[in-house]
């Protein structure tokens, strides 16, 4: 295939997408695997076993402020939605932004935000959330503090035997062992247009997956309007 | 635009009575005469006489101190009446209770909708009062002051700005906020009316009067900037009851409901929400226990008060008998309008209100949210989407 039918192609599918939804056109091997949730990152969802993460299974997306951690939260949440599947998120830091996640493919009428700074309550009512196997995915922010291995532990627990997707936003890497998907995510540069800032490139970084250790990683991009890279 | 709400002699509007009314202030040393009824006015009292001299000129009178619980009475139900068009409302408290003389700060409010809003001021005070105002609107307070004056009863005379100098210049030199001394010398420099006055060149009257001079030359070339000097709105408003001991959570409940309704209707009334709740329960024998919420979104619904005071209750332990309840709400702020997000609310998806129904029944609906489009035309982005409680039933309380 030609460059520019490349691009054409790759213009299509985005246009497509963006006006009927996240995950309207996919792969085929893709189709099989019912059993996760595609990052709405290509090049991510390629170094996926299955192209995603699992469901039934704890994950972390960790990284500092601007490397895109967020970012991939939001299309999780996009893809999880799919399918008139509803998704949770536990905004403890309060800084769930709605207008950044529709930009992401976030359906809002199909999103429940648990709200509370109290951490132990939020984590409670994540657990509660994953339990009822309502929701396809329950995200939980939890950037704003470290926490005890012991409750990571009962998480991963609970999570193990329903059909729910556990992802945990993270700022450092805690127990890694425990945790099925393990995605680290780097800003490497900023994107510039002229003077102006477009957005930045961040490498992801696959530390596990499929509960076992790996070393692969993906290059994105990601800019304001960019659905995948 | 500035409106001048006018109710000539109030007081004996407020404290009804045949006789002549003559109110007085009890100074240290002497009292003066600060508000009459007409009738006493005719004959002879006056604003500024001294209590003797009144009690001389008008024998039959009925002389009042001017801490009257009605006069107070009256001034709250003044401002309750006219907060409803506005928060910015000053009341001219040399003048009351005397005459009520009221500005109103209208904002950039076009000349057709001020004389409308001005003609149900009018209504809204005679239907309170019982008794006719005028209301004056101008681009100034010494202008919409005149105004009201110069209308009748029930009347709204508006006067646009070009048209400022020319009304206010014929008027005496008095309706000026003048000193004695000052009133005493422009009289003898032959000054009259505010066009006489204007007429002077403002150096001139800076130089023979000083500052103030400045300040009387441009109110009477009608550029009056002073601006409305707003009452305060009472920051709390409560709620209490007391019955027979109770003993039973449920009876307490009844009774915080009706509460909670009644302050909700008042909150309502005045356009407020409270960012602070505060819960009092008296205990039989004595004693209480107070708790204090302070809320990040104010609340002023009935179903966001009972939610809020739900969370208070839990905090108090009931091993005493039950006779009374306080609720107050405090630091109140301007609720924000709902009307607009009628149309910008789209429905929430089931399975988000069936996942919401299994947490509210273990924590309370307190911390579910679903975000939804606000002011999508807003240049601020956190005004763009606003998160909302789910309203589902909750079975915790």
């Amino acid at each position: 295939m030609s460059r520019t039918s490349a691009d054409h192609l790759q213009q299509t599918l985005w246009d497509m997408q963006r006006r009927f939804g996240q995950g309207v056109v996919t792969t085929g091997d893709r189709l099989a695997s019912g059993n996760r949730i595609p990052t709405g990152f290509t090049a991510v969802d390629a170094q996926l076993e299955g192209g995603g993460i699992a469901l039934g299974q704890m994950s972390a997306v960790v990284g500092q402020p601007t490397s895109g951690a967020t970012t991939l939260v939001y299309h999780l949440i996009a893809s999880a939605q799919q399918g008139d599947r509803i998704a949770v998120y536990v905004d403890i830091s309060g800084t769930f932004d709605a207008e950044y996640a529709v930009s992401c493919g976030v359906m809002l009428d199909r999103l429940l935000i648990i709200n509370t700074s109290n951490p132990g309550r939020g984590l409670n009512m994540a657990l509660d959330a994953v339990r009822s196997e309502k929701a396809a995915l329950v995200a939980l922010d939890w950037t704003t503090r470290r926490m005890d291995n012991k409750y990571l532990d009962r998480l991963r627990a609970n999570v193990a035997r329903t059909r729910t997707a556990l992802v945990m936003l993270m700022h450092n890497l805690q127990s890694p062992d425990l945790m099925h998907t393990a995605l680290i995510l780097r800003r490497q540069d900023w994107l510039t247009q002229g003077d102006e800032v477009s957005g930045y490139h961040v490498r992801v970084k696959v530390l596990r997956d499929g509960g076992t250790e790996r070393d692969k990683s993906a290059d994105i991009d990601i800019t304001p309007k960019a659905f995948a890279s | 635009m500035i409106a001048c709400a006018y109710l000539p002699y109030l007081a004996p509007v407020l404290l009804m009575g045949n006789s002549p009314l003559v109110v007085v202030k009890h100074f240290k040393r002497m009292g003066k005469v600060i508000a009459l009824s007409p009738d006493a006015e005719q004959v002879g009292a006056a604003r500024g006489m001294s209590v003797t001299r009144a009690r001389a000129v008008c024998p039959k009178g009925r002389f009042v101190g001017s801490n009257e619980p009605s006069f107070e009475a009256g001034s709250e139900k003044l401002l309750d009446t006219l907060w409803t068009f506005t928060n910015r409302v000053e009341i001219d408290a040399d003048a009351y209770p005397h005459h009520a003389i009221c500005y109103l700060d209208l904002g950039s409010l076009r000349d057709a909708d001020a004389c409308l809003m001005a003609e149900e001021m009018a209504r809204a005070l005679r239907a309170a009062f019982g008794v006719g105002a005028s209301v004056g609107l101008g681009h100034g307070k010494l202008t919409a002051y005149l105004a009201a004056q110069r209308a009748m009863r029930d009347e709204v005379l508006l006067v646009e700005r070009e048209d400022e100098a020319a009304f206010i210049s014929p008027f005496p030199i008095d309706t000026l906020p003048l000193h004695k001394a000052d009133a005493r010398r422009l009289h003898l420099l032959g000054i009259q009316t505010l066009g006489d006055l204007a007429a002077l060149p403002r150096t001139a009257v800076t130089a023979s009067f000083g500052k103030r001079g400045t300040l009387l030359h441009r109110l009477a070339s009608g550029l009056d900037g002073r601006p409305v000097t707003p009452a305060k709105m009472p920051q709390t408003e409560s709620v209490r009851t007391t019955f027979e001991a109770i003993y039973e959570r449920d009876h307490l409940d009844y009774y915080l409901t009706r509460l909670t309704d009644g302050l909700a209707r008042t909150l309502d009334k005045r356009a407020v929400a409270a960012h602070r709740l505060v819960l009092t329960i008296h205990f039989e024998r004595g004693g209480g226990q107070d708790e204090t919420l302070r809320l990040l979104s104010p609340v002023g619904t009935a179903r966001g008060l009972r939610e809020e005071l739900a969370k208070l209750l839990a905090r108090i332990s009931f091993d005493k008998p039950v006779v009374g309840v306080e609720i107050c709400a405090a630091h109140l702020v301007a609720a924000i309008p709902v009307q607009l997000e009628l149309f910008a609310e789209c429905p929430v998806s089931r399975g988000v209100i069936d996942l919401t129904h299994v947490l509210a029944a273990r924590y309370g609906i307190a911390d579910c949210f679903t975000a939804s489009v606000g002011q999508s035309w807003s240049l601020l982005t956190e005004r763009r989407y606003v998160q909302r409680r789910i309203e589902v039933e909750s079975d915790v309380s």
